[in-house]
C-alpha cells in the first residue's frame, strides 16, 4: 500500500479529525503495518502467543488506541504510536494469559515492551465479549435498523451518507428516524436502571 | 413523567444550548423530579453506547481488511503444482520465478545437449552424475527421523524417469516450491528506530539489493538477541548463493527454538532447499513432507501433498 502517512503526526492528524475516510485511512494503514504486527508478534509470542493471538490482540489494542487519541490519553512527546500500541498489546495479552501465567519470570518477560504508560486498564477495555453483550441488550428495545442507524451516526458519518447507505429519502429523513431512534433508547435506558449502572462502570 | 422537558430539552440540557435562566429552571425540576433525572442520565450513556457502537464498527472494518488482504493473497499465490496452502509473493518479485524457471529449464536442456544427457544408457545413470554432494553439515543435523541416503536407492525407486527429465523436473519443482520472503516489508526483532544500524539490518538492504555474498558475511556470526532472525535471513541468503545444504542447516534450527514465530515458515524452507538437493536429498524430503502431511492443520498441509502426489508420480 502507498504510504500516505509521512510519520506519527499525520497519523494523529487523521485520527482526530473524525472524518470517517480519514480516521478508517489512517487505522488501515496501522492494521496493516507490518512493522507494528511484527512488534505485536514478538510480544506476544514471548508469553506463548501464535499468529492468531497477534491479530485479535493488534485489532483490540488498535481500538483502545483509537480511545486514547480522542479521550486525549495519548501523548506522542512520551512515546511513539507503534510502541504505544504495542505496549497495550502486550499488557492485554498478559491480562488474557494471566490465569495461566504462574511464574514471576513470565510476568517479568511480558513487561520488556518498554516504561511506556498507556492508561490502559486491560481488564476493562479488553472484555469484549462483555461490552459486545451489553450493547446487544442495550439496544435490544430499538431494532435492527436503529442499531446499524445509530452506529453509522456515533462514527460521525454525515446524514446524506446515512441516507445513502440506510436507503433513506433524503439526508433530513435519515436526521429525524436517527433522532427517533434516540429517543426510544434513551426511553428505554430510563427505565432500566441496571444498564444505566453497567453503562456507567465503562 | 415531566411534560414540560421532551427529549430535546434534556438533549438541550446537556450540550449547553439552554438560556441560563432555563437551565436553573431546569435544575430545580432535577431537584424534585426523579423521572426527569432518570431521563438525564439515560442521555448521558447515550456517549457510553456511541462508544460500544464505534467499536463495533471498527471490529467489523478490521474484518472486512482482514478479507482484503486473504482475497489479494490468493490472488498473488505462488504458482505451485495445484493450489494449496501457499505463501505470498512479494508483488514486485512475481515476473522472476516463470521467467527463472524458464532460463533454468533451457539451461538445463542446453547443458544436458552439450553433455549428451539425452544418450540412452542403462549403466551410465545421469541422476547419479548430477546429484548434488550432501554436506557434512546437513546430513549430521540433528532429526534423528532423517536418515542418510545414497543416489542409488533414488535411481532403483523411481528408474523410469530418464535423467535428463529427471534435472528439468526437479528444477521445477524447485522453483514452483520456492517461498520468497521480502524481509525489508517484515519486522523480526528491528523494533525500535536504535536497531536500524545493527548488522541484522544491513544485512536486510543487502539482501535486498541482491548482494548475498556482503550479506553472508553480516550473518555469519549472528547476535543472540536476533538469533532467530538472523537465521532466518541467513538461511535465505544461503538459498540464494546456491549453498542448499547450509541453507537447510539454518531452517532446521528452527526446530530446536521453543517458540519461534517462522517455526512452521522454516519447515517449508527446508523442503524446498531439499528439493534443490534431490535426488540425493530424497528421503530426508519424504520425511518432511510426511511430517507435515501427518497434520491436517498444518500450514503447509495442501502444499506438502500436492508436492508428495508430484514426487510419486
Amino acid at each position: 500500500m502507498e504510504n500516505q502517512f509521512k510519520d506519527d503526526k499525520d497519523i494523529l492528524e487523521a485520527l482526530r479529525s473524525g472524518a470517517p475516510a480519514s480516521v478508517s485511512t489512517a487505522l488501515k494503514h496501522l492494521f496493516q503495518s507490518d512493522k507494528l504486527k511484527g512488534a505485536v508478534r514478538q510480544q506476544l509470542y514471548r508469553q506463548k502467543g501464535d499468529e492468531n493471538d497477534t491479530r485479535e490482540i493488534l485489532n483490540q489494542a488498535l481500538v483502545v488506541f483509537f480511545n486514547h487519541v480522542k479521550d486525549d490519553k495519548y501523548n506522542p512527546a512520551l512515546s511513539s504510536i507503534t510502541t504505544y500500541i504495542v505496549k497495550i498489546a502486550a499488557q492485554m495479552y498478559f491480562t488474557k494469559r494471566r490465569s495461566d501465567l504462574r511464574r514471576v519470570a513470565t510476568y517479568d518477560r511480558s513487561m520488556e515492551a518498554g516504561d511506556v504508560e498507556t492508561a490502559t486498564n486491560p481488564e476493562l477495555e479488553m472484555n469484549l465479549q462483555y461490552r459486545q453483550e451489553l450493547l446487544e441488550k442495550v439496544l435490544s428495545s430499538t431494532g435492527e435498523k436503529c442499531h446499524q442507524a445509530l452506529k453509522m451516526h456515533s462514527y460521525s458519518y454525515s446524514m446524506v451518507e446515512i441516507a445513502e447507505k440506510m436507503n433513506y429519502k433524503s439526508a433530513d429523513v435519515a436526521k429525524m428516524a436517527i433522532q427517533d431512534c434516540r429517543k426510544k433508547l434513551n426511553k428505554f435506558l430510563a427505565e432500566r436502571t441496571d444498564l444505566l449502572a453497567e453503562l456507567r462502570e465503562l | 413523567m415531566n411534560p414540560i422537558y421532551d427529549f430535546e430539552d434534556i438533549d438541550d440540557y446537556l450540550h449547553d444550548r439552554m438560556s441560563e435562566s432555563d437551565q436553573r429552571t431546569f435544575e430545580q425540576a432535577l431537584e424534585t423530579d426523579a423521572d426527569l433525572t432518570q431521563r438525564v442520565e439515560a442521555l448521558r450513556a447515550e456517549t457510553k453506547v456511541f462508544r460500544l457502537l464505534q467499536e463495533e464498527h471498527l471490529f467489523e472494518q478490521f474484518a472486512a481488511w482482514e478479507k482484503e488482504e486473504e482475497d489479494q493473497k490468493k490472488n498473488t499465490l505462488t504458482p505451485t503444482l495445484s493450489s494449496g496452502g501457499a505463501k505470498v509473493v512479494s508483488i514486485y518479485r512475481r515476473w522472476l520465478i516463470p521467467v527463472a524457471a524458464a532460463a533454468t529449464l533451457a539451461g538445463i536442456i542446453a547443458t544436458g545437449i552439450t553433455l549428451g544427457w539425452f544418450r540412452s544408457s542403462a549403466d551410465e545413470p545421469a541422476i547419479v552424475k548430477t546429484a548434488p554432494v550432501i554436506s557434512e553439515d546437513t546430513a549430521k543435523k540433528p532429526t534423528p527421523a532423517l536418515q542418510p541416503e545414497t543416489p542409488t536407492n533414488i535411481a532403483v525407486e523411481n528408474p523410469a524417469l530418464p535423467p535428463d527429465k529427471a534435472a528439468a523436473f526437479y528444477a521445477a519443482l524447485g522453483k514452483t516450491n520456492y517461498m520468497d520472503e521480502d524481509f525489508s516489508g517484515t519486522l523480526m526483532g528491528a523494533g525500535h528506530e536504535e536497531d536500524t544500524a545493527n548488522n541484522y539490518t544491513k544485512a536486510v538492504k543487502l539482501y535486498g539489493a541482491g548482494q548475498y555474498k556482503a550479506a553472508l558475511k553480516l550473518l555469519e556470526r549472528p547476535d543472540s538477541t536476533q538469533l532467530q532472525e538472523n537465521l532466518y535471513l541467513r538461511g535465505y541468503t544461503y538459498y540464494q548463493l546456491k549453498q542448499y545444504a547450509k541453507a537447510e542447516q539454518d531452517f532446521r534450527m528452527f526446530r530446536t527454538f521453543r517458540i519461534s514465530d517462522r517455526k512452521v515458515d522454516a519447515i517449508w524452507c527446508e523442503v524446498f532447499c531439499l528439493i534443490q538437493q534431490l535426488p540425493a536429498s530424497r528421503k530426508r524430503l519424504d520425511t518432511v513432507l510426511q511430517e507435515i502431511t501427518a497434520n491436517p492443520q498444518h500450514t503447509y498441509y495442501q502444499r506438502a501433498q500436492t508436492l508428495q502426489k508430484a514426487l510419486h508420480k
